[in-house]
């Protein structure tokens, strides 16, 4: 067993140094070539300062210098911070200041947006830039060309790591306003990666698709099994990933035999992309995870490939996987789909709101605890304090728990059946949103005088986000207005798809917004 | 703005609907929307339902592809292609 993320690399060099590690279109990498272009970046990092316990950003978009920069972080001692490469560059600044990183790898074609992200200071003490030719500086700091890696030897440099500093941060949507870093150890994500592995089989002939963004903590399992095995990772090219028809017939013509994705993505391949026309022979085992999985779309997909083994992944980024329920049989009714029993040395705990267990088959909020858990937020003890407590696990024996905000019951059978949350979280295509945070934003602008936001359920992508606006007095902001400023700050999948105005928002008998009323409203009247 | 009717109405819908974050005057027929991120898969969809309606046209999932949807310019051609199947 490994106890390091990328010694798993370094192992599947030694023992498969011809095998693809990495494959794309526009190239390949060996496990052997990986192992030593990730080295060279290491080496770079670590002679430009970059040491053990520091953080390198990752802002670029999926390709094999992603990967390869992701692996040269923690080869330097670092945590790889990956940020979504379509945020804007004011959610990069934040993000690379908050955790203050020590390095950055962006790409030598987004030198325009890196001075934009950094006009008011960068933390970094250098800029690598992918791909060729881009400035010699970003935000008056080198920046290091890729072809300059060449010149480095193809030799880690003698860093010493142990399992429990921090592999990367992820970070997710804040309810307070501001997106905050979840910090996971080498010994926390190798809990999931060894169970992944091992639950499924992972062996070298394998191919795996990575659906997921970098900083979506599905992406760990497609990159982190595919090296414990010896295996391929494919990531799904960026020009083809906003396709389902191109996506689903790439991953049938490259004969995948591993799929990890959200329903939403899945639903869309079938209901969009053509993919019940396509011979889905080489898949041997499709894992969602992200969202809860529609009985129907499970059904139809389990019809299309039934040689493959379906499971359904369960876990806040905060603990990475922590239950899982392997589907034998498609589902006989449209009940809700179990997140099944704890995995990867977790433990569940129901809990009500005095932390005390509810009794068998009641509904209450689920902890976890174990393996998998998080260190904490990045630099917010106080947020930390309240995700992470310490509840009763035996008599007389207390221990941290993440409070997961999701309430649960168990079924008879053990199996853990999601019923909701507990808060104003929701997922739009598989990604979490904390709707005050889109509210923070909102309430940002001068024109703003009250905001809410909430989701509407959409069948192909899960929710699609709207807001009702009650403007400031004296102003008459317009929803392009208000999408244009939510956009300079959130993600695009954050922003909301059309804004109400109003004259005063619906609230209910006991002055809270009436959210249910919104949605209604807002369907008869879209703006 | 071009002389050509079908880019400016999917001109104008883009940048209106999608790229509220964009100056108006900067995106040209060829400029590239997949390479630079500007078209997710929600910006698609939509787009697609704007041109059926928009045209009276019908555009199977199967054509909805990265070459037929990189630009102002090829999305427009999409369009005439399925204005003559039609």
């Amino acid at each position: 067993m490994s106890t390091l993320l990328h010694r798993l690399l370094a192992e599947s060099a030694a023992r498969h140094p011809e095998r693809d590690a990495v494959v794309l279109p526009e190239g390949r990498l060996s496990y052997a070539a990986l192992d030593a272009e990730s080295s060279r970046l290491a080496r770079s990092l670590a002679a430009h300062g970059v040491r053990r316990g520091d953080r390198v950003g990752l802002w670029l978009p999926k390709s094999l210098e992603a990967v390869v920069a992701l692996y040269g972080a923690m080869k330097a001692g670092a945590a790889y911070v990956p940020i979504d490469p379509a945020a804007p560059p004011a959610r990069l600044g934040f993000i690379a200041r908050d955790c203050s990183v020590a390095a950055l790898i962006s790409a030598a074609d987004r030198a325009g947006a890196l001075e934009q992200a950094f006009a008011e200071g960068a933390p970094m003490r250098a800029t690598w830039l992918a791909g060729s030719g881009g400035p010699l500086q970003v935000a008056g700091r080198p920046a290091v060309p890729w072809s300059a890696l060449a010149a480095e030897p193809a030799t880690a440099p003698d860093v010493a790591v142990v399992d429990g500093d921090i592999a990367y941060v992820l970070y997710t949507s804040g309810s307070t306003g501001e997106p905050k870093g979840v910090t996971l150890t080498h010994r926390n994500a190798l809990a999931f990666v060894d169970w992944a592995a091992a639950t499924f089989a992972i062996a070298p002939g394998d191919r795996l698709s990575n659906h997921a963004p970098f900083h979506f903590d599905l992406s760990t399992f497609d990159l982190f099994a595919a090296a414990h095995a010896g295996a391929a990772v494919y990531p799904v090219p960026p020009r083809i990933a906003a396709f389902p028809a191109a996506v689903a017939r790439y991953m049938v013509e490259q004969r995948l035999t591993v799929w990890y994705a959200t329903p939403s993505t899945l639903a869309l391949m079938l209901g969009r992309g053509g993919l019940d026309a396509l011979d889905l022979s080489a898949l041997r085992v499709l894992l969602f995870a992200g969202e809860v999985m529609p009985a129907p779309l499970l059904r139809r997909l389990m019809q299309l490939a039934p040689q493959a083994r379906f499971a359904n992944l369960y876990g806040p980024t905060e603990t990475n996987v922590c239950t899982w329920h392997e589907v034998t049989a498609p589902p006989a009714d449209d009940a809700p789909l179990p997140i099944g029993k704890p995995c990867c040395n977790d433990e569940a705990f129901i809990l009500d709101d005095a932390m005390r267990p509810v009794p068998e088959g009641e509904p209450g909020e689920l902890w976890v605890r174990g393996a998998t858990v998080m260190q904490g937020y990045w630099g917010r003890p106080e947020r930390t304090a309240l995700a992470l407590q310490p509840i009763e696990i035996a008599p007389g024996l207390s221990d941290l728990a993440y409070r997961t905000g999701d309430v649960v019951r168990r079924r008879p059978d053990g199996d853990l059946e999601f019923l909701g949350r507990r808060d104003h979280q929701v997922k739009v295509r598989g990604y979490r949103v904390e709707l005050g945070e889109v509210e923070a934003a909102l309430h940002r602008h001068p024109g703003v005088g009250e905001a809410v936001v909430f989701a509407v359920p959409d069948p192909e992508v899960g929710a699609r986000l709207r807001a009702a606006v009650v403007a400031a007095t004296g102003a008459a902001p317009t929803a392009a207005e208000l999408q244009q400023h939510c956009a300079a700050t959130l993600p695009r999948y954050m922003v909301p798809e059309s804004i109400d105005f109003m004259s005063h928002l619906p609230r209910t008998s006991s002055g809270k917004i009436d959210r249910r009323a919104l949605a209604g409203v807002s369907r008869e009247n879209p703006a | 703005m071009t002389a050509n009717p079908t880019e400016d109405a999917i001109r104008r819908f883009l940048l209106e609907e999608i790229l509220y974050d964009r100056d108006l005057r900067d995106l040209a027929a060829d400029e590239n929307l997949i390479e630079r991120g500007l078209l997710d898969s929600l910006g698609i969809l939509k787009t697609v339902t704007f041109c059926e309606e928009q045209f009276g046209i019908t555009i199977p999932d199967a054509e909805v592809l990265p070459d037929h949807m990189e630009s102002v310019r090829a999305i427009a051609a999409l369009v005439e292609r399925r204005r003559l199947a039609g």
